[in-house]
């Protein structure tokens, strides 16, 4: 059994002193508006679901392991045969019960294409059915231990089957779930409006009377706010902004380490791109050092895909090339030798209008001429259209990103058949070795495992990212008891457990 | 009015109508026209092959462009701009529930660009050289010199963040606290008025310098009139042909345009929305945005060309003879 059990209860988190009192409104502010409330669609707006639909289960940053939330537990000894329990007694704000009816109805409902679900992918290889009211039994066609990290996000929230039937077509707007707050009142690009749920499962919480989840786009004026007293809680991915904030004193920062980051990616379908020695000259002349002390000040040079500090990285096993400029040129004049050619040409679809990532691909674009023969063009393209020419291949390089507290994304993203393996990269060891971390119950392989995929894709770089990312919250000190969550655009939290220390 | 005029009206209707059947094709294909899968817009990079074919079978997306067009505008004549890729919400809707604060701002910034820049237009005209002059050819050169966002983030900070005496961002509609709404419509206002403040007062100080010298002007100021009458009834009316020119296309442009001071201050508008429909390539929302914007800027010009005539009895006498 991997995911053990637990209360879900209050752990406090980082920070708390004293008694948590209850009351207050907390502010918090995130960078960017979600899309929709509805369940089936929350893998992509953790901050705004969470409150009111909960989550089956979460992924304690602390402890390093999974901990039931909405449900008790989700076990199995096989990594096929999973068992998830509910609790007793829970029910959704509008009064029905919360049960493994409710959890099936959910599930069916994210499977079916016509939902257009973004988490359908969590559902394959799945089939579940109802065993009690309180049990749904899953089973996995591969066995899979990392199955817990979709309780977490992507099939984590339950909405209330009868809410959902009557809202209909509104169904994105009209949120019924049976978590800690229920949405008062959402302004679009402005502001969301919780309040507690009385009816919430753990006793005495939420401890705040109210949660307000503002949107501010710029990182200026979020810092702002926290510093005029306007919100309570700031998110953010910019370690200088943390360093800065921390100097000015009143603040707690809360770091959530994510895996991966923003970097270089290779297309290997590309018949040029496809030349590991070509791929091995750009690598060599690459330099994040000199990328992250012009537009990151404060964070560190990257030497291998994961962080120096994650545990699931060996650097005998591998790390990526290190910036040699006369290595370079040697393989890229080899590379022109073997084909033919006197020079090559080489697009890199970047983002155009966010002026760090363009000033970051202009300095890709001034390492990359120090090759002599190699001409790197820039295409910079709106965020819509870089996302698209991505998932269509569409690209030789491009600017790309994993970021997830998930280890299991790896797979999703570097396994020859991973749906998000825009590189179409294709590595037997890195298959074999993601296959282990989920067909293993057995931490030691699962660690060498991953050590070994950190190992092989820092030797080929098909990602060559250049910052390592985490996710922050910058806190007014008074916000007690924050329960830090990792998700696929930083760090959130479990806002059940913050309270205002007033 | 004669036959002449009647059939030059006549003409214009036709032409408005015209250009706005043009604006429709032109929004639709524009952004059909857009290369890559609009399902890519609709789904995430993992989607599966089944909801890529749901998706397009949703959306009508295998219908021929012809019937996608004609779908759209029927629906747009009976004030259906359809449901949005991305949330599902009906797109008139949302721009209903968005428009008011985007025409809000607009108005409340013209009113102040025109409040302030009219005066000291005038004076500066009339007084070239003055400290109202001075000053005010100091307070432009700042405010070209100073981008929009540039402008609003140092307002929050001197305002907000260091004085404490305003909002740093937000929206609190009017019936909920007409007090607070009002507070936290100062710092997007004076944003979005500086810019045109700017052009106003140049435009009008420098037709009002030429209009100032025109014999009409000189003979009423030898006549010994009250400065206030030779420069309201005698020259103002005169000189803001441009200003009402461009008053026409500003308004139309505020409207539409009031993109980046929304997303700084956080307001829930027209803006932002088009704003996050671009970003996650919501078509449809897009295209009903951009129509109606474009619209807003052909009614616009046409009023604009209506009211010449009242400000210039000699326009109305050339274009009746």
């Amino acid at each position: 059994m991997l995911a053990g059990c637990g209360g879900g209860g209050s752990d406090g988190g980082g920070g708390a002193a004293g008694e948590p009192q209850k009351g207050g409104t907390l502010t918090y502010a995130v960078n960017v508006e979600t899309v929709s409330l509805d369940p089936a669609f929350c893998t992509l707006s953790f901050d705004r679901c969470a409150p009111i639909y909960g989550t089956l289960m979460r992924y304690d940053v602390d402890k390093q392991q999974f901990v039931g939330q909405m449900a008790e537990s989700f076990e199995s000894t096989d990594g096929k045969s999973w068992t998830l329990k509910l609790r007793e007694g829970v029910e959704f704000s509008d009064g029905t019960p919360f049960d493994a009816e409710a959890v099936v109805y959910n599930w069916d409902r994210i499977k079916d294409p016509k939902t257009l679900a973004p988490s359908a992918r969590y559902t394959e290889g799945l089939s579940w059915k109802v065993v009690d009211p309180l049990t749904v039994a899953v089973t996995s066609a591969e066995p899979n231990f990392q199955l817990p990290w979709a309780l977490t996000q992507g099939l984590s929230t339950i909405g209330s089957p009868k809410a959902i039937e009557a809202a209909g077509e509104d169904v994105s707007s009209s949120p019924v779930g049976a978590g800690p707050f229920v949405l008062d009142k959402w302004t679009r690009n402005s502001q969301a409006e919780y309040s507690r749920n009385d009816s919430y499962f753990e006793e005495g919480l939420p401890y705040l009377d109210k949660l307000v989840i503002k949107v501010i786009g710029a990182d200026d004026q979020r810092l702002n706010a926290l510093r005029s007293g306007e919100i309570d809680v700031d998110w953010s991915l910019l370690t200088k902004d943390a360093k800065a904030i921390e100097s000015e004193g009143g603040y707690d920062i809360y770091r959530v380490p994510l895996n991966g980051g923003t970097g270089l990616q290779f297309n290997l379908k590309d018949p040029v791109m496809a030349d590991e020695g070509l791929r091995q000259a750009m690598l060599s002349a690459f330099d994040s050092a000199q990328i992250n002390n012009a537009v990151y000040p404060g964070d560190e040079p990257v030497d291998a895909f994961l962080r120096p500090d994650s545990p699931y990285r060996d650097d005998e096993l591998g790390m990526f090339p290190e910036k040699d400029l006369d290595e370079a040129q040697r393989l890229f004049d080899d590379y022109l030798e073997r084909t033919g050619k006197t020079s090559e040409t080489v697009t890199f679809v970047c983002y155009a209008g966010i002026p760090a990532l363009e000033q970051v691909a202009q300095l890709i674009q001034s390492q990359m001429s120090k090759i002599e023969g190699l001409d790197f063009k820039l295409e910079p393209v709106d965020g819509a259209t870089l996302s698209q020419r991505s998932t269509a291949r569409d690209f030789q390089t491009i600017m790309g990103a994993t970021l997830s507290q998930d280890m299991d994304r790896l797979y999703a993203v570097f396994h020859t058949d991973g749906p998000l393996n825009v590189m179409s990269y294709s590595n037997p060891t890195v298959d074999a070795a993601l296959e282990t971390t989920r067909r293993s119950n057995e931490p030691g392989e699962v660690e060498k495992a991953y050590q070994t995929v950190n190992g092989e894709l820092s030797k080929d770089g098909p990602l060559r990212n250049w910052r390592y990312q985490t996710g922050h919250l910058f806190a007014n000190d008074m916000v007690q008891g924050i329960v830090l969550a990792g998700t696929s655009s930083g760090a959130s939290a479990y806002w059940q457990y913050a309270w205002l220390n007033e | 009015m004669n036959v002449v005029v009647w059939r030059r009206r006549a003409s214009s209707v036709a032409r408005f109508f015209l250009l706005l059947f043009l604006v429709t094709v032109a929004v639709f294909l524009l952004l059909d026209l857009i290369p890559g899968n609009p399902v890519d817009a609709i789904l995430p990079p993992d989607a599966t092959a089944e909801q890529r074919a749901a998706a397009a079978e949703q959306y009508g997306l295998n219908d021929p462009m012809w019937q996608r067009y004609l779908d759209w505008l029927g629906g747009i004549l009976q004030g259906d701009f359809g449901r949005s890729f991305q949330t599902g919400l009906s797109v008139s809707d949302q721009i209903l529930e968005r428009a008011p604060v985007s025409i809000e701002l607009a108005v409340l910034a013209m009113i102040v660009a025109l409040a302030v820049s009219i005066p000291v237009g005038v004076w500066s005209a009339y007084r070239p050289g003055s400290v109202v002059d001075r000053a005010s050819t100091f307070m432009i050169s700042a405010t070209l010199a100073t981008p929009a966002f540039v402008l609003g983030i140092l307002l929050v900070y001197v305002f907000a963040v260091k004085l404490g005496v305003l909002p740093v961002l937000g929206w609190v509609p009017f019936s909920e606290d007409p007090a607070e709404h009002v507070k936290r419509l100062i710092l997007p206002v004076i944003t979005l008025a500086a810019g045109e403040c700017v052009l106003f007062t140049r435009l009008l100080k420098g037709d009002m310098m030429a209009t100032l010298q025109q014999d009409h002007v000189l003979s009423a100021r030898a006549r010994g009139l009250p400065t206030r009458s030779i420069l309201t009834r005698h020259s103002l009316r005169q000189s803001s042909f441009s200003l009402v020119t461009v008053s026409g296309v500003v308004i139309g442009r505020l409207i539409g345009g009031t993109v980046l001071v929304e997303a700084i201050f956080s307001l829930p508008g027209m803006g932002t929305l088009v704003i996050t429909a671009i970003q996650s390539r919501d078509y449809i929302v897009v295209q009903a945005v951009v129509l109606l914007s474009a619209i807003v800027y052909l009614l616009m010009n046409t009023l604009v060309d209506v009211s010449y005539p009242l400000l210039d009895p000699r326009v109305r006498k050339v274009r009746t003879s």
